[in-house]
């Protein structure tokens, strides 16, 4: 007696059709899973009984031989409970083995014989789909995550007793009718750049940022607003498009991050992880690789506060995504890549006490110590960040002026919203897009030697501009061209065709570092 | 008559009246005996005995541990082989018979390898 189930597995984001056999034979009663499951599979089998004899049926007393085909690659992941119940039914007759083979199964099984709702059903699905299957049994709570995609036909069961009530051969499945629209999510109203005091130079900052996902260190103060300003972020962040969408719901599908009441992700993540985490947590790892923090921040931002206290070996680490825009995580099991397209966004003091450069506060540290706390975060690191901005405590005055404004009223003159902000933000994205629409690229940050040639050409004076400051400030190559792509991204807010000396001019301010520690 | 011979006569009557047919006794080989060879319709059983006058060994099926579970099925392999049934179902009850009260109760676990 023998039976064919269709299913998928994961590797990393990818995923590839299984083929569930089951095979009863005559004999003493066993019940063996070959075709390298890992533990979650192999502990399946458990599951697999109680769920099948508390559904009414009886489990067959027969020697049971399951195998995942193909054999030679590592299953994991609890969905294959359903698929392994199933055709143990079909094989042993119970389902009707034409009607089990028109669909594939995915589901984790409850001892009672519910179907729970698993992770990563949207990139199973995805891959399903891409071999050509186009009907699959999936848990209900999973249906709506899955949805996503328009072009399948889902199924969504609750519990093993529904599907046995369709296979007898007399009903059929009812497919998904997808109900609600895809939400957009409304980021929080709670947190607004209006509530920040002055800083206009800085807010002005980090919206050149978010336009075109330039890197960003804020260094200041303790209390300067450095923590404050980066939460308001997520804020003004363009939208993401469906394909974008679609990616991160998946990364997140994997991780586990998702739930029924949030099965997809439309906001743009900020991730903002404590600077205790470890390195396997930072980038993605463990034996069977998760997605990392960077990963969870794929076209989103990153955002590290107290940057120097993180462990330096764990900083590190950051080199590869922040080169490659993805981390590939080698094991012995096998190598897994995940995407990691982020924004990073940082913030420090400017050294041990705090206060050097501060107007108002002594700094009381000496010059080595403060070349020992800046040597924490590695010249390449430092070298990947686009801007630097110095952020000054703000002064009593503009503070004042902020508590006396009512609340939604008087907004327009003195402090932008985050509203305007993000609209503005829009506009350059969309020039962005449009322009790189034939290349492989999507914002100015990510424009490499030969293509900033080709859109960041520069007028006689422009260049005489660029000239004195890689001389004066005696900044490097990539310094030089990090530059050239901020005023791009200037030129591109303020609609300009060209970029100009003002644009350069502004993009050289955001070089702090190159003047704030010259001379020690 | 002994008390595990009372016991398995016992439990053969048992069988019988659910509809089982006996098919052996005692089954020795030099591997060691098989209390009753039954049929349960289609389904070839071979199922062992446990007798106990009272708990203080625990209850009866607990006599029947890995070692031999591991035992009975090497000789349900080795009968099989002797009188090979064409493509038969085979399985491994336990029945375990406990006096309590002066009074016998008994209990069938069926299939207690699958």
């Amino acid at each position: 007696m023998y039976s064919q189930v269709i299913s998928g597995t994961l590797y990393g984001l990818i995923s590839e059709q299984v083929i569930v056999e089951t095979d009863l034979s005559p004999g003493l009663p066993a019940f063996n899973v070959v075709g390298l499951p890992d533990a979650t599979v192999r502990e399946s089998k458990e599951r697999i009984r109680a769920a099948i004899v508390n559904s009414g049926f009886k489990f067959p007393a027969k020697r049971i031989t399951i195998n995942l085909a193909p054999a030679g690659n590592r299953k994991e992941g609890t969905h294959f409970d359903l698929p392994i119940a199933v055709g143990v039914m079909t094989a042993a007759g119970a389902f009707r083995k034409d009607k089990t083979l028109q669909y594939a199964f995915l589901g984790e099984l409850s001892l009672d014989g519910t179907v729970n709702r698993i992770n990563g059903a949207l990139p199973l699905v995805i891959g399903l789909r891409n071999q050509g299957v186009f009907h699959i049994v999936l848990p209900a709570a999973n249906a709506e995550e899955a949805s996503a995609i328009g072009d399948i036909s889902l199924y969504p069961v609750r519990s093993l007793r529904e599907i046995a009530a369709y296979f007898d051969g007399i009903h059929d499945l009812p497919p998904y009718q997808r109900t609600r629209e895809v939400r957009q999510d409304v980021v929080s109203m709670n947190e607004d750049f209006s509530d920040v005091a002055g800083q206009e130079s800085v807010k002005r900052a980090l919206q050149i940022a978010a336009a075109a996902s330039h890197n960003v260190l804020m260094i200041g103060p303790p209390g300067a607003g450095k923590t404050m300003m980066a939460r308001r972020m997520a804020g003004i962040l363009p939208a993401m498009s469906y394909e974008e969408k679609l990616e991160v719901t998946k990364i997140y599908s994997v991780a586990g991050e998702l739930t029924t009441d949030c099965p997809m992700i439309t906001a743009r993540p900020f991730r903002s992880p404590h600077h205790t985490i470890s390195g396997g947590a930072l980038v993605g790892g463990g034996s069977s690789p998760k997605p990392g923090e960077v990963s969870l921040a794929h076209y989103g931002v990153l955002f590290l506060d107290e940057l120097p206290e993180f462990n330096r070996y764990v900083l590190e680490m950051l080199r590869q995504p922040l080169e490659d825009e993805r981390v590939n995580i080698s094991r012995v099991k096998g190598n897994v890549s995940y995407p990691a397209q982020f924004m990073l966004l940082a913030s420090m003091n400017p050294c041990p006490c705090g206060y050097y450069g501060d107007p108002t506060h002594a700094c009381t540290c000496g010059p080595n110590q403060i070349r020992n706390y800046l040597s924490k975060i590695s010249g390449p690191l430092l070298d990947r960040i686009d801007m630097h901005i110095e952020i000054m405590p703000v002064k009593y005055r503009e503070l004042a002026e902020l508590e006396d404004q009512d609340a939604a009223a008087d907004r327009t003159q003195a402090s932008r919203n985050s509203d305007t902000m993000r609209q503005e933000v829009e506009a350059a994205r969309q020039i962005q897009l449009e322009r790189y629409k034939e290349e492989e690229i999507s914002y100015n940050s990510q424009l490499t030697p030969g293509l900033i040639k080709k859109y960041c050409p520069l007028d006689k004076e422009t260049k005489q501009l660029m000239e004195t400051a890689f001389r004066q400030l005696s900044l490097s190559a990539r310094a030089h061209h990090k530059i050239i792509k901020m005023g791009r991204t200037i030129a591109d807010m303020e609609g300009a065709e060209n970029i100009g000396v003002r644009h350069i001019a502004e993009a050289i301010q955001y070089r702090s570092l190159d003047k704030m520690y010259r001379g020690l | 008559m002994s008390f595990g011979r009372w016991g398995e006569e016992a439990a053969s009557k048992y069988l019988k009246a659910k509809g089982y047919r006996i098919i052996d006794r005692n089954f020795s080989c030099k591997l060691g005996e098989l209390d009753i060879i039954a049929l349960d319709g289609a389904e070839l059983v071979f199922i062992e005995v446990k007798t106990r006058r009272n708990q203080s060994y625990g209850l009866p099926c607990e006599a029947v541990n890995a070692a031999k579970i591991r035992h009975l099925k090497r000789m349900a392999a080795y009968y099989t082989s002797v009188f090979p049934a064409a493509q038969q179902d085979v399985r491994l009850d336990v029945i375990e018979i406990l006096m309590r009260d002066g009074r016998p109760y008994i209990r069938h676990i069926e299939n207690i390898t699958g």
